[in-house]
């Protein structure tokens, strides 16, 4: 009843807000004019003319047109703001019911920066905001110039203050913070926003067998208008719970009105993989007391005169071209665009299909292999590592009325992917290569022969023959759509409502046949298959409703409040058969069958919010908000939580107390406070059973029994749990000098308290876990960012702009709350990697040792090692600081664009577990079997592998693996020439096109010894780097017409 | 604008967000209510169905630390029986490698998993036994075998483990954590349960009486542990030599560990030990070794060889596979073979040797069965009656050694030969070399790991005697 009530007066209220509208409406005008450039007087499509004060705005058309309707009677200032053209602002007056004409001539910005950002109560002027937010910019002009396959190319190095770490393979997941480590026990991604939407950002696959895949991956850069990268809670509060490690903000592509443009493109590419995988090494000799006996020798033998060496190999099958399972891989992306329509109704289309072959294959003697068995080669053996995404997008622009704007945007896509065998792996071509003897053929300890009788050529026990008949693969098709409504009942009222779902469906599939894969243990090759299924559904809904009102002639104020809804829910099942007949490829024909399946999980949030700004003077902006929540993961006794946020910008520059030089354009001061959460998780706060099916003798007691359902404790729940809290105080400026370099820097100071932590439970406790989330801990985070965008030669015939981008975090765990006596908790874990109070998140510790060749034979030997048997602090797990430089030069008068981007990250240790593992396992590694390596490569692998020490029972210790993993790498090279109009015309009938070639990931500086200083095999918050390799090279051409 | 209108403005939006607020008049239900179908709440535990799943969930969990584990990992029966002669490491991962060592670090992973499930074990049985006796009080048969569940996880813990396993508790969430117990402590507190247990259990039928005798072997274990070998004899005295108290397995439960960790050469991190083995090229005898892999002995019957070209998982230990246990046949916990070695071991502390030696005599000279497999019938020991008790020890242990091969006993065995018999730790565990680099350590026992460290009442084992 209650409920009846509270509708009946909301739509009362909603209908004379109408009533109200309708009668505004008399006293308004229309303003008409053209935008166009102040050098050669063309047209400037898609700039943002807006009335100062109001919500009135809109973007000029093809033909850099505009109409504002509804404009207040009265005199008014108008405001034109376009990338690459500076702003210009002019007055006029409006007579009721009348039009008046205004036409804007802009002058050209030597640097081009974004003026106007998405923020969660609509569009703002940058300027305004006292926080700093990130925009990439012309996107669609770096996808057509550059080498971009994906988010995170688009990405990375991108803005300051966040590290993106791309996929190792083909379209696989990247990892992505934003201002270092909050959470020590819930995930540090960033929240995704596309169109208004909360976007699908999970990872699937994975785990030890493959690389992950995500579906950040879905997206197809070339539909996107614009990214913005909002870094932290002093800028994302009003996004509310989950927005704590920042939010990433894709707004795709929009129609303008005008004639029908078309946008042609097609790509070709080469993949490479240029890792550097381990080599592994052989000393063959023979004992004193037997020489005519071949063995293997290691250094430590030779040392102690046990083995004499003979003569040594050196083997890397990885890399070796008649043994290795890389090849060049290909790629091919083709797309068609267009947009247009006309101040009624605008659309824009697009279509994409995308292709990718990785280099992961199988090498010639693996292909000889299965011919002389007769064998037919599938194409997915030879090809393991493929992509293909289609995608199909269509959004609409409507003018329903002068008070009405409606958009519909619209995005389908279907991607199949098939993920290599790598990782921590025994059936992996990179495991088996590195725990390779150092020989090929027969040899000491080596049969050469697999469990099938094939040829190893010098691999360890299985050869990518049989290894890539393990199929994985992944299917995902998905629906991301949004409605998106503007209603302007009043000249200085705008309400927008917008409702919206990211649907995906994902079905993995995981195949070995009858008679297929490795053979690893009886039953022999009897085929196996898995199947999963997941279905994931964001919904989105969100009202804002933003009033101003001109207090004075130098005081605008602006409220805004609102309100969001986000419910994401997903179920998944899965299904597994053992013993498939052959020819057997799906669940149902295995022998021993099982499954499961994860109905409905929901998780909830509902939040209002309200925010208060006044702009003085269009040159002080004070903003005030907050922010409440709900959400359906609060523990019960937990209700609510509040988001404060307060900021300030002052563009000091345009004071008239300001000392002006010719030298400073402009100076912006901006200091900003808000708050921000990360919610617990769907069912955290929850006391659980889990089922448990036993099997149970049968009595009388017999040496079989039968499958019984049973049920255990589960999770202990936690009825107080609330959101883990960042709070977060940033400050900087903005200067424009020398009308051709911008600087952009920002300090930041970032609290997370009520930080949710697993709490260990002590296992004597008998607890059904051995932990329980609980909010107990604080993290700070702090840190600078920089950037230098800079126009440093602008001549008609060459230009050279530079951006710069720097970034230095400060990580550090304050508190982890008390022990179950009371006492305040200092740790946790006990190993390698801990969350210590007073030392940042994932902190490395290790045994270090000492080594000192006493003897002087060149050797280390475990006696000449001392290991520290007490663990040290040794570092930072992720990067510290992060560099990149963005050259663009056009040559040629301009017909010739090359960017070369380069970045650096350093501050960080990346252990090198692969190396690692090959050392303690296999004694072919460099440090125990290379006679010219170095003593501390000896030392690492004694330390690592044997007891040390004058009485040789120390400790061991990994400690020589853990390496500083900074490095340069040559990020990006491109090259994009635009056709002469004349040859565009005749060859393409286009109206213009370019040629592109370009590059990335070339090349990397680095002293870090495996694979690749970025390689990766998870998305967790330090790297994973065993089996792995670094992010793909490619090499693309591409061709653009525009019609 | 003047104000008015401003106030009239906002007034108008705040009417286009009522529906929102609208929404939000009972938003827990409408809008922030949710289903988690997939979660099992304590609604559904209530009942005596509820009391019978859960019997289910702890029998489950008593099964994976008896003989569960996957793939990466074992169970406290094997890694114990790591520790000694029974098993060789043929692994890649360093904390089996660091276990068939002597040299367990307070952090290996493995070894932490496997105490963490003991002791999770005791509390899931401890969580059916109240819902029995709440629900389902008549099922004393049941509720007895749920404290044997829970006993004998203190049981192996004081067995194995160092000085100083705390036993706590956890009641509706509220962990309530207790001091270290000595090994001897520890082995006290099973038995009084074990106690109450037999007091409960007296039906006749086939179940009631397989978990009788199951409580009496168990209590006899402990008061062997004890040094109290006639009551451990008498103990056991009713106990036929055919009983088993079984853990049976499945292909889509769970697998025979023994045959996971084992059974297939190229996945193996277990090889069977053997009293050689490989170092640098040459053949390494091991002191104190008994010769599984070799010994041809039916009761460990084996296939590969500690010389052969067959290679475990690290593809350097030669493959030994043991066959008792296939992929999902039963593991005997307990059986009355092990009631007459209990008695065996009394008639030796007795000095009875020509007892304790007709006591294994009749072992051998009839059909026995581990499990599901059925041992040959064996000629008597050729041996004289052994006239020192310094030979009886070494005829029982080895006898004992093979009767109970992979069943978790051997640990036991050896810190009573130190404890109890007065050898040292370099006359009983492999000594000398380690096959895959140094030398053997001096681990007589698995240390607590150290996630215990969180109970604030433990600071480290209080010793790590035998």
């Amino acid at each position: 009843m209650k409920s009846i009530r509270w509708r009946l007066a909301a739509f009362v209220a909603a209908a004379a807000t109408l009533i109200g509208g309708s009668r505004a409406l008399s006293a308004q005008g229309t303003i008409t004019g053209r935008v166009t450039a102040a050098e050669g007087n063309e047209p400037l499509p898609e700039a943002r003319v807006a009335v100062a004060g109001t919500g009135i705005g809109v973007v000029s058309g093809q033909d850099g047109r505009y109409t504002l309707r509804n404009v207040p009677a009265g005199a008014q200032d108008v405001r034109v703001i376009r990338v690459g053209y500076q702003e210009r602002k002019q007055s006029t007056t409006v007579t009721s019911g009348q039009s008046t004409t205004l036409d804007f001539s802009l002058a050209r910005a030597i640097v081009q920066l974004q003026e106007i950002v998405t923020t969660a109560t609509g569009e703002q002027r940058k300027v305004e905001l006292g926080n700093s937010v990130a925009t990439l910019g012309d996107v669609s002009k770096r996808v057509e110039q550059e080498s971009i396959t994906d988010m995170a190319d688009l990405l990375v190095t991108k803005a300051p203050g966040m590290t993106v770490l791309q996929g190792s393979y083909s379209m696989t997941a990247p990892t992505i913070r934003i201002r270092g480590l909050n959470s020590v026990s819930l995930g540090n991604a960033p929240i995704f926003i596309i169109d208004g939407v909360r976007m699908q950002t999970g990872t699937f696959a994975g785990g030890n067998s493959n690389p992950p895949a995500s579906f950040i991956n879905d997206i197809d850069p070339s539909t996107i208008e614009d990214v913005e990268i909002v870094k932290g809670p002093s800028a994302a509060t009003l996004y509310g719970t989950d927005a704590a490690n920042g939010v990433v903000v894709i707004t795709t592509k929009r129609g303008r009105a005008g004639a029908t443009r078309w946008t042609w493109s097609a790509e070709q590419g080469a993949v490479d993989d240029r890792s550097h995988f381990l080599d592994t090494y052989m000393i063959f000799g023979h004992t004193p007391a037997n020489p005519s006996t071949v063995v293997r020798c290691v250094l430590i033998q030779i040392s102690a005169k046990t083995c004499i060496s003979d003569s040594t190999s050196h083997l890397n099958p990885m890399m070796m071209d008649s043994l290795t399972p890389l090849n060049i891989g290909r790629r091919g992306a083709y797309n068609v665009q267009t947009s247009g329509g006309n101040d009624a109704l605008r659309f824009f289309v697009s279509g994409g299909l995308e292709n990718e072959i990785g280099p992961s294959g199988m090498p010639d003697f693996s292909v000889r292999r299965l011919d002389s068995l007769k064998t037919p080669i599938r194409d997915e053996w030879l090809h393991p590592e493929a992509y293909q995404k289609e995608n199909f997008q269509a959004n609409l622009n409507a003018t329903l009325s002068p008070t009405i704007n409606l958009a519909v945007t619209s995005q389908f896509l279907k991607v199949d992917q098939r993920l290599p065998q790598v990782n921590n792996n025994f059936y992996s071509s990179p495991y088996q290569s590195m725990m390779s003897p150092g020989f090929t053929h027969p040899g000491p300890g080596y049969k050469g022969i697999g469990t099938l009788g094939e040829q190893l050529h010098g691999y360890n026990g299985f050869v990518p023959s049989e290894i890539n008949q393990s199929l994985t693969q992944d299917n995902i098709q998905g629906l991301v759509g949004a409605l998106q409504s503007d209603w302007r009942p009043f000249a200085w009222m705008q309400n927008s409502g917008n409702v919206g779902i990211d649907y995906r469906d994902r079905s993995g599939y995981n195949l070995c046949r009858f008679n297929e894969c490795p053979y690893f243990g009886d039953p022999k090759q009897v085929g196996s298959v898995s199947s999963s299924t997941s279905n994931l559904r964001n919904f989105s809904a969100k009202v804002t409703s933003v009033s101003s009102w001109q207090a004075s002639k130098s005081s605008l104020l602006q409220t805004s409040f609102g309100g969001d809804y986000t419910n994401q829910e997903d179920d998944n099942t899965s299904s597994f058969s053992t013993q498939l007949p052959p020819g057997g490829q799906t669940v149902g024909q295995g022998a021993v069958q099982g499954g499961g399946n994860q109905p409905s999980r929901a998780q909830k949030t509902l939040g209002v919010y309200v925010q208060e700004q006044l702009s003085f003077r269009d040159r002080l902006f004070l903003t005030a908000a907050v922010r409440s929540d709900q959400n359906s993961a609060f523990g019960v006794n937990f209700q609510r939580v509040a988001y404060p946020k307060a900021s300030l910008s002052w563009i000091m520059s345009d004071e008239s107390f300001f000392p002006h030089y010719n030298w400073l354009n402009t100076f912006r001061l901006r200091s900003a406070y808000g708050a921000s959460g990360v919610n617990p998780g769907a069912t955290a706060g929850l006391i659980t059973f889990s089922s448990s099916t036993v099997n149970i003798p049968s009595t009388p007691i017999v040496n079989a029994g039968t499958d019984t359902p049973g049920l255990v404790s589960g999770a202990l729940g936690n009825p107080n749990l609330k959101p883990e809290t960042s709070s977060e105080f940033e400050g900087g400026f903005e200067s424009r000098v020398f009308s051709r370099l911008n600087i952009d820097f920002t300090y930041y100071n970032k609290k997370t308290k009520d930080a949710l932590i697993n709490q260990q439970i002590a296992p004597s406790a008998a607890a059904p876990v051995t932990q329980v989330l609980r909010n107990l801990g604080s993290v700070a985070n702090s840190g600078i960012e920089l950037s230098l965008n800079a126009t440093l030669v602008d001549r008609k015939a060459f230009g050279w702009d530079l951006t710069v981008g720097a970034s230095h975090i400060s990580n550090k765990l304050l508190s982890l709350g008390n022990d179950a006596s009371g006492l305040p908790n200092k740790t946790i874990g006990t190993g390698t990697s801990r969350d210590s109070v007073g030392l940042p998140l994932n902190a490395l510790f290790y045994r270090t040792y000492t080594y000192n060749d006493a003897n002087g034979d060149g050797i280390i030997t475990p006696n000449e090692v001392t290991v520290n048997p007490n663990y040290q602090y040794m570092g930072y797990s992720i990067p510290r600081d992060v560099v990149s430089f963005q050259n663009g030069f056009d040559l040629l008068n301009r017909k010739l664009r090359v960017n070369v981007s380069v970045d650096y990250k350093g501050g960080l240790q990346v252990f090198n577990s692969a190396y690692q593992f090959q050392c303690a396992q296999n004694l072919a590694c460099q440090g125990a079997s290379d006679p010219t390596t170095s003593l501390a490569e000896q030392a690492a692998n004694v330390a690592n592998r044997y007891a040390t020490g004058a009485d040789l029972k120390g400790v061991t210790t990994p400690w020589g693996y853990l390496e500083n993993g900074q490095f340069w790498r040559l990020r990006e090279v491109s090259g994009t020439y635009t056709l002469p109009a004349v040859i565009s015309s005749r060859l393409a009938r286009s109206r213009d096109a370019q040629i592109t070639f370009a590059a990335r990931n070339l090349h990397v500086w680095t002293k870090y010894r495996g694979s690749d200083p970025e390689e990766t095999a998870g998305t967790g918050d330090t790297q994973a780097t065993f089996g792995n390799a670094g992010p793909r090279t490619y090499f693309t051409g591409r061709l653009v017409l525009h019609y | 604008m003047s104000i008015h209108r401003y106030q009239r403005a906002l007034m108008a939006g705040l009417a286009a967000a009522l529906p929102v607020l609208a929404a939000g008049c009972d938003v827990k239900q409408e809008l922030l209510g949710i289903q988690q179908p997939q979660i099992i709440g304590p609604d559904n535990v209530g009942g005596p169905t509820g009391a019978a799943a859960l019997r289910v969930g702890a029998l489950g969990a008593f099964q994976g630390w008896v003989m569960g584990g996957g793939g990466n990992s074992s169970n406290i029966a094997m890694f114990s029986d790591l520790l000694t002669d029974e098993w060789k490491s043929g692994d890649t991962f360093a904390q089996h490698n660091e276990a068939d060592q002597r040299v367990v670090q307070t952090n290996n992973s493995v070894l932490a998993g496997e105490y963490s499930g003991v002791q999770t074990a005791r509390g899931r049985a401890q969580n059916a036994i109240d819902a029995l006796i709440a629900n389902s009080p008549e099922l004393t048969s049941q509720i007895g075998e749920m404290y044997f569940l829970k006993a004998y996880a203190e049981l192996i813990l004081s067995e194995d483990f160092c000085n100083g396993v705390p036993f706590g508790f956890t009641v509706n969430g509220v962990v309530t954590y207790t001091q270290p117990l000595t090994n001897k402590d520890g082995l006290t507190l099973a038995v009084a349960r074990l106690d109450t247990a037999l007091k409960m259990v007296t039906a006749t039928d086939a179940f009631g009486q397989n978990i009788h005798y199951t409580l009496e072997v168990a209590k006899a274990r402990a008061l062997i542990d004890l040094g109290q070998f006639s009551a451990a004899a008498a103990m056991v005295a009713d106990v036929p030599t055919n009983y088993q108290y079984l853990t049976t397995f499945s292909q889509t439960t769970r697998d025979n560990q023994e045959w996971v960790g084992n059974g297939s050469a190229s996945v193996a991190r277990f090889v069977v030990g053997d009293s050689f083995d490989i170092v640098a090229g040459q053949k390494n005898v091991i002191k104190n070794a008994v010769p599984f892999a070799s010994a041809g002995d039916p009761r460990v019957p084996v296939t590969g060889s500690t010389t052969g070209a067959t290679k475990s998982i690290d593809v350097s230990t030669s493959w030994v596979g043991q066959t008792i246990w296939g992929r999902d046949d039963a593991y005997p916990v307990l059986s009355g073979i092990d009631a007459r070695l209990i008695e065996g071991e009394a008639q030796l502390n007795a000095g009875d040797y020509a007892g304790m030696t007709a006591t294994l005599n009749a072992l051998r000279t009839t059909s026995q069965t581990i499990g599901a497999y059925k041992v040959p019938v064996m000629p008597a020991l050729t041996a004289a009656t052994p006239a020192t008790k310094d030979v009886a020890l070494n005829l029982f242990f080895r006898e004992k050694a093979f009767w109970q091969f992979g069943r978790g006993y051997r640990l036991g065995d050896f810190r009573r030969l130190i404890r109890i018999y007065s050898r040292t730790q370099d006359q009983v565990f492999p000594t000398g070399a380690f096959f895959k680099n140094g030398q053997y350590g001096t681990d007589v026992n698995l240390p607590v790991t150290d996630g215990e460290l969180t109970n604030p009442n433990f600071h480290g084992c209080i010793d790590r005697n035998a």
